[in-house]
């Protein structure tokens, strides 16, 4: 796989970094693309970028919601926009034969949104129906909880959907305000994967961005995130038959140079499926729960390793029993050496697995991008896996792993 | 052994045992999926012993005679693999994707354990646990999918689709070490499977390979599914719940209507009509019931329909709406009756009709970007007794349908009498009152 980096000379997207990995065996092309901002800039209006990036195809133009909706599905085009904690990110499938307006529809949606007082209303009322169903999931508000207990108030404390409340003080301005700030920020990350050349790409991203504000300045500055949590649990009331915990830990950043071993120690300790410790020794010894996974939230000012597991209520206590063990094995012990030398090979036979599909490797390609390890990392990523050494790995689970610092939530029934 | 060469890079290709085998080669990058399926489902389950089909997929990770309980996962992940495996109604799924050049070893293993099982109850036994804690957390842990349960339970009056996959949990307690081996014996063998290969293979390496690791087992003799009829369905059912737990509620129906393989038995692209009418109908933000509803009338926050086809015997149509406030949950029937009645008689103007066919369409190309929905999608239908043609014809199928097949089509299966209506209803129950007064108002001034 070839991956091209463009260089464009228009001044609207001469700030934007372009990967294009050329494909013409299906007259498809996919887009994926990132801004960073998201949710970390509400400031007190929570839920703004979100409820910005799920207006944005809701007219936008010279074109009102309906005939919007209309245009995309004339050239059977995928539009998506989403807003996380650190950025919005967008994706556009589109047929080779429709790419120009495919194009168009996708720049008049970042840049000329109406955000009408119709269409705002009706989402508004569709996040807050979805905040509403997420009030009774054990599960989403055990998540919710954690992220305020580890963040307290901080803008990642808060729910990117916003609340009620919050939503219902949104008005129109407020909407506009965002999306200019969102994608008029300095440095956006875009991959195109398909059907194009390489002249046909510039041209399509430069029909995308044409009348960009290039800030030139960077989004506003976020915060460094406290992980205020240390140590702390929670438990929330909720009248179900199974009860779920969430737990967390301060992590590193992606680019920090110990990465790489912390990936390998996550996937021994609960990020490898069937094949980890906690997933061993929770499910298939004893039977206490469908699932227990754990995964790396590498967030821009505050990373975390977070993990979840639900059972039932009567079989909380020994679960949680089980998994501060475990956490506290690790954290004094390390892994085996066989433990290693599976996760390797797991690993780095695993990649090529991400890149069996376009949108796939527009995924793969824009994380790259975003966590700037370079055009070549693709190379060299599974050269980076075999080198972490038990040693390395040791370090990071004496350093991360302290079960004492572990934030906890569960919900379910009263204790 | 022939192979069958098609269109879109697929052939297939039958052993002497009686595995069918398609392969679906897509050499973008070098990977494969391997996919076994069984012609078995919880719909194939003895009365009394629910959740047997969807248990038994979850020991055949417990061993056999050559591979330790739980290895089988270990070794496709060592190997660089992931694995794991569905239950359905109609079918059972087993899969691996790995690097294209480990294809033997997914073979391999999944020959094995085609006829290899070995069961204790020291393996058996947590794993009913860990199947029972699924249970909870897919169902019993949420009210829209205890709800949801239900609704089936009652639209199927003898058919075993009315029974969850997973099982009743009660049934499911009960499940011991000779259910899940007799299930296996009666259902696992060549003869009842199929198996898809996709990825950065040809069909001629995959014809070794399956020869040399599948062609050996001995053909069964399996008897083909048999399942019971639905009696004529003779009144309209209502389901009813109300949980504190609830803090959306929510409007749903289903109407019993036939699989694509029933349908397009009886009329010729019935199957393909009912599923450009039901995009049309309700499956987009662009379709007549979500205009009318959410983005006119403003009673709704959502609405929307679904049919999938892919069944061996009854798909339900179906239709949902979350209301909108001030509006109630109680006005939902009757908006919506009114609304598809409306659509049945006018039909799709010219140009959405138009453009639901190209969506379409252009939906069948997409996926062909993904080998592993590719295989999903092909393995499902051929499961399901439909044929590879069913699925290559299908963007010409749907191009060459009339509005009046559409409108003919939802009109025979949108019928009352075969319907369950279900409201799930939260804690606020004073929304009822609001709407009813504001739904009436709005009625009176809808153009």
């Amino acid at each position: 796989m070839q991956i091209k980096q463009l260089q464009l000379s228009q001044t609207a997207a001469a700030d934007l970094e372009v990967w294009l990995v050329e494909d013409h065996r299906l007259p498809i092309i996919n887009i994926e693309f990132a801004f960073i901002g998201g949710s970390s800039l509400d400031a007190n209006q929570h839920g703004l970028a979100y409820l910005m990036s799920a207006l944005l195809d809701e007219g936008a133009g010279e074109l009102d919601d309906q005939a919007f909706h209309k245009a995309l599905d004339e050239t059977a085009t995928h539009l998506h926009f989403s807003a996380t904690r650190d950025i919005i990110n967008g994706s556009l499938k589109m047929l080779t034969k429709h790419k120009e307006r495919a194009a168009d529809l996708l720049h008049m949606a970042m840049f000329e949104p109406h955000f009408s007082e119709a269409a705002t209303a009706r989402v508004k009322a569709q996040i807050i129906a979805s905040i509403r169903s997420a009030s009774t999931n054990p599960s989403e508000v055990a998540a919710k909880k954690l992220m305020k207990l580890c963040f307290g108030e901080h803008a990642y404390g808060n729910l990117v959907k916003g609340s009620e409340q919050s939503l219902n003080a949104l008005n129109q301005t407020d909407l506009v305000h965002a999306a200019q700030q969102n994608f008029n920020a300095d440095h956006p990350y875009l991959v195109i994967v398909g059907d194009v050349n390489e002249s046909e790409a510039e041209a399509l991203v430069s029909r995308i961005f044409s009348g960009r504000k290039n800030l030139s300045k960077p989004a506003k500055q976020v915060e460094e995130a406290e992980f205020v949590g240390i140590g702390q649990t929670q438990h929330h009331v909720m009248d179900v038959p199974q009860a779920v915990v969430n737990f967390a830990l301060p992590s590193v950043a992606q680019n920090d140079p110990s990465f790489m071993s912390l990936m390998v120690l996550n996937h021994i300790l609960g990020g490898g499926g069937f094949s980890s410790r906690l997933m061993e020794e929770i499910r298939e010894k004893r039977g206490l729960t469908y699932g227990i996974h754990t995964s790396l939230i590498p967030l821009k000012h505050g990373s975390l390793i977070t993990g979840n597991a639900a059972t039932s209520a009567d079989k909380m206590a020994e679960t949680i029993k089980i998994l501060r063990q475990e956490i506290e094995k690790m954290h004094d012990k390390g892994v085996t050496d066989e433990e290693l030398e599976n996760a390797k090979t797991y690993l780095t036979g695993a990649y090529p697995l991400r890149f069996d599909t376009g949108s796939k490797i527009a995924h793969q390609l824009l994380s790259m991008q975003y966590f700037d390890f370079g055009i070549g990392f693709i190379d060299q990523r599974n050269n980076l896996v075999n080198k972490v050494s038990k040693d390395e790995i040791g370090i990071m689970a004496a350093r991360l792993l302290d079960v004492k610092n572990m934030a906890q939530v569960t919900v379910g029934p009263a204790e | 052994m022939k192979i069958e060469k098609k269109k879109n890079g697929i052939s297939c290709f039958s052993l002497a045992n009686g595995l069918d085998v398609v392969v679906i080669e897509d050499h973008r990058a070098p990977v494969i999926t391997h996919m076994l399926w069984y012609k078995v489902g919880a719909a194939d389950e003895v009365a009394g012993k629910s959740g047997i089909a969807h248990f038994l997929e979850h020991l055949m990770f417990k061993g056999t005679d050559k591979i330790a309980p739980g290895e089988h996962s270990k070794i496709i992940a060592k190997n660089g693999g992931q694995d794991n495996a569905f239950t359905g109604q109609d079918y059972t799924c087993y899969f691996e994707r790995l690097a294209a050049d480990r294809l033997e070893l997914a073979m391999e293993l999944e020959a094995d354990r085609m006829t290899g099982l070995t069961l204790s109850d020291e393996v058996l036994l947590p794993e009913r646990d860990v199947v029972r804690e699924e249970r909870k957390q897919r169902t019993d842990n949420k009210p829209d999918a205890i709800h949801f349960e239900q609704m089936t339970a009652a639209l199927f009056l003898a058919h075993p689709y009315g029974v969850p996959i997973i099982g009743w949990d009660h049934e499911i307690a009960e499940l011991n070490r000779h259910d899940a081996i007799k299930f296996y014996k009666q259902h696992y063998a060549p003869d009842n499977a199929i198996l898809v290969v996709a990825g950065d293979v040809t069909p001629e390496q995959v014809l070794k390979l399956a020869q040399k690791h599948y062609g050996s087992i001995k053909s069964q003799n399996i008897t083909p599914r048999k399942r019971v009829i639905e009696p004529p369905h003779m009144c309209a059912r209502q389901v009813d719940m109300f949980d504190e737990r609830v803090e959306q509620p929510q409007w749903i129906r289903q109407y019993l209507a036939p699989s694509a393989r029933v349908a397009n038995a009886e009329k010729d692209k019935q199957a393909e009509a009912l599923q450009l009418g039901i995009l049309l109908l309700a499956g987009s933000t662009t379709s007549h019931l979500y205009v009318d509803l959410v983005v006119n009338q403003q009673a709704a926050v959502a609405a929307g329909g679904w049919y999938n086809s892919v069944a061996m015997d009854y798909a339900p149509l179906g239709l949902y709406a979350i209301p909108r406030e001030p509006f109630g949950l109680s006005h939902m029937a009757e908006l919506i009756d009114v609304s598809v009645a409306n659509f049945l008689e006018k039909g799709p103007s010219d140009s959405a009709f138009e453009r639901a066919k190209n969506l379409m369409v252009a939906e069948s190309l997409y996926t062909r970007d993904n080998q592993t929905s590719m295989a999903r999608m092909i393995g499902a239908a051929l499961c399901c007794n439909m044929t590879l043609e069913d699925i290559l014809d299908w963007p010409e199928r749907i191009e060459s349908l009339t509005k009046a097949d559409i409108l003919d089509a939802l009109s025979q299966y949108i019928d009352e009498k075969s319907s369950v209506t279900g409201h799930l209803w939260g804690k606020d129950e004073h929304l009822l009152g609001i709407g009813e007064t504001v739904a009436e108002a709005d009625v009176n001034n809808a153009d």
